[in-house]
């Protein structure tokens, strides 16, 4: 009797899906690099918009490209999958009747949680290494074209920096689809929590008066700048977005040992 | 009581401001089959909801093998096989793998010739996914889950709805023989025939509220027929008062009776009207159930 035979056949599950995703997010920073030669003049024309800035795009460097479209939209395209899955994997999985029976196991219900919640973050991390590996290699087709700091390896490790940022979102997301009646209301809740968090930070960014309310945001703790590649990724962030999905999973298994 | 292997104390249970089930009070001795017969919608499912501590009451308490559903809830589910009244599956999954699942994550090992036999009895071919299968056919998978551990409890919801004739009664087989085992069986069910045919002891529950619990021969003593006779020539309206009958009513040319006892009778005297027509109508063990309460409450309020 082992709850791991759960777990390996939560991660089968939802294979089809990581496969997708990691080839789809793999492509992206494949295709959007491999086209930075041609596209350089005019990103750089661009660079001072303050459009641009104000959306967090920093497009007048060859960094600050890698950074705004790569490092920044792969963990926002990853929320995506986030939101759908974590969201379902309770509420959905309570309203389609697949719940009850795992619950009918003689496991406790943190258990059964901490098996579903593991399972996608663990998907959600080999998306993200194959979405690095991506953009790793379109880096290295390009760089005898573009002069950078920013080597394979570096760029690898940076996508992967933005687990933490998606691990958050996996707790909040699982633990909305435990506490709210359904998976519906808790994607809506999950979808309007991500988009804020993330226009938050760009505003915030754009409109000094609202600066000190940067912190509120979770995308303030995911560095996406052109600075990530000189000054590395913080760990006071990467400590803070762990103590957050640590703190999200703790009151997820409050809730599945008593209101789920 | 301490034979009781589920018992359950003023258990209540509200959707929102809608009651699923009030002040539920009833005992599953060990050895038997108890049927909780009820409508759609009557408390059925909530009642075995609760046991398997999938949600939870707003007041009671229930207990399985004495411990409290609650709080002791994995030591109960390692001796209890469960089917729910709906359930499902990932659709991409193949009925055998999903039976392993399962399997592998019993409390005890399962043992793999019965497994086999179960598959063989219950026709099912378990090398399909989940999403090909037809209603019956993952009922069959949902019996099989339940069955396969020989669990010392089993609370099934409805286990013959959507199945044929000749598995229904393979499912009914199979509950047999876990009372023979000396197993005890919690299920619920609308369909009279099956609960009277295996179950020792029935509940009738109405709008979440238990009526009473009764053991199945007492109830089919007390059975009887509903008669639509339309006769030729309409007789006095004393002409069927005879002992075990009643006439409950007419419509132009036809009589309604109910007869608990002397059909022989009833035939004779019909026969003098002219009989153009006999209809025999079903009657629900409900019916029967709330016709045998109705006078037990009257001979008491005589008393």
């Amino acid at each position: 009797m082992t709850i791991l035979n759960l777990l390996r056949h939560e991660l089968q599950s939802r294979l089809g899906a990581i496969v997708g995703w990691s080839i789809s997010l793999a492509l992206f920073g494949l295709i959007y690099l491999s086209f930075y030669p041609e596209l350089r003049d005019q990103l750089f024309s661009l660079g001072d918009a303050s459009l641009w800035k104000a959306m967090k795009f920093e497009v007048g460097t060859f960094e600050g490209f890698v950074a705004s479209v790569v490092v920044q939209l792969i963990p926002v395209y990853l929320g995506i999958y986030v939101i759908i899955i974590s969201t379902d994997t309770l509420a959905g999985e309570e309203g389609r009747g697949i719940l009850e029976l795992l619950l009918s196991l003689p496991f406790p219900r943190w258990q059964i949680v901490t098996v579903k919640a593991t399972a996608i973050s663990v998907a959600s991390f080999v998306i993200l290494v194959f979405a690095g590996l991506g953009s790793a290699v379109a880096l290295q087709t390009v760089k005898a074209t573009v002069e950078t700091i920013v080597t394979p390896g570096s760029l690898f490790l940076i996508i992967l920096s933005g687990w933490p940022i998606t691990l958050v979102f996996i707790m909040i997301g699982v633990f909305l689809g435990a506490f709210l009646p359904n998976r519906r209301s808790a994607a809506a809740i999950m979808t309007f929590f991500f988009i804020t968090s993330y226009l938050a930070e760009t505003l915030t960014n754009y409109v000094p008066s609202l600066g000190a309310y940067r912190y509120l945001s979770l995308f303030y703790y995911f560095d996406s700048s052109a600075k990530v590649f000189t000054e590395g990724v913080k760990a006071g962030d990467v400590l803070t977005l762990l103590g957050l999905a640590h703190s999200s999973s703790s009151w997820l298994f409050l809730v599945s040992k008593d209101a789920m | 009581m301490p034979n009781s292997i589920i018992a359950t104390q003023d258990l209540t249970v509200f959707y929102g401001t809608h009651c699923g089930i009030s002040n539920v009070n009833l005992s599953v001795e060990k050895g038997e089959v108890f049927g909780l017969l009820g409508p759609n919608g009557a408390g059925k499912t909530t009642i075995q909801r609760v046991l398997m501590d999938v949600i939870r009451p707003i007041k009671g308490r229930a207990t399985i093998f004495g411990r409290d559903c609650r709080h002791e809830g994995v030591a109960i589910r390692k001796r209890i096989g469960y089917l729910p009244g709906e359930f499902s599956f990932y659709p991409n999954m193949k009925g055998s793998s999903f039976i392993n699942l399962l399997a592998s994550m019993q409390a005890k090992p399962v043992d793999r010739t019965y497994h086999q036999q179960l598959y063989e009895r219950l026709d099912l071919d378990p090398s399909r996914k989940m999403k090909e299968y037809s209603r019956g056919n993952k009922q069959k998978i949902g019996v099989m889950a339940a069955f396969m551990g020989k669990p010392d409890l089993l609370i099934l919801d409805e286990p013959t709805v959507g199945l044929d004739p000749l598995v229904q009664k393979v499912v009914l087989e199979l509950v047999r023989e876990a009372r023979e085992n000396g197993r005890t069986v919690f299920f619920s069910s609308h369909n009279l025939p099956e609960v009277q045919a295996i179950c020792d002891r029935v509940g009738i529950i109405r709008r979440g509220q238990l009526i009473k619990t009764e053991r199945v021969e007492t109830l089919t003593k007390r059975q009887f027929k509903r008669l639509h006779l339309t006769l030729r020539r309409l007789p006095p309206t004393d002409a069927f008062a005879l002992e075990g009958v009643t006439e409950t009513g007419r419509d132009g040319q036809v009589v309604m009776l109910e007869i608990q006892q002397g059909m022989d009778k009833v035939m004779e005297k019909a026969v003098h009207y002219g009989v153009e027509n006999i209809e025999i109508l079903p009657v629900t063990l409900e019916e029967i159930f709330l016709a045998y309460y109705d006078l037990e409450n009257n001979r008491h309020d005589h008393t």
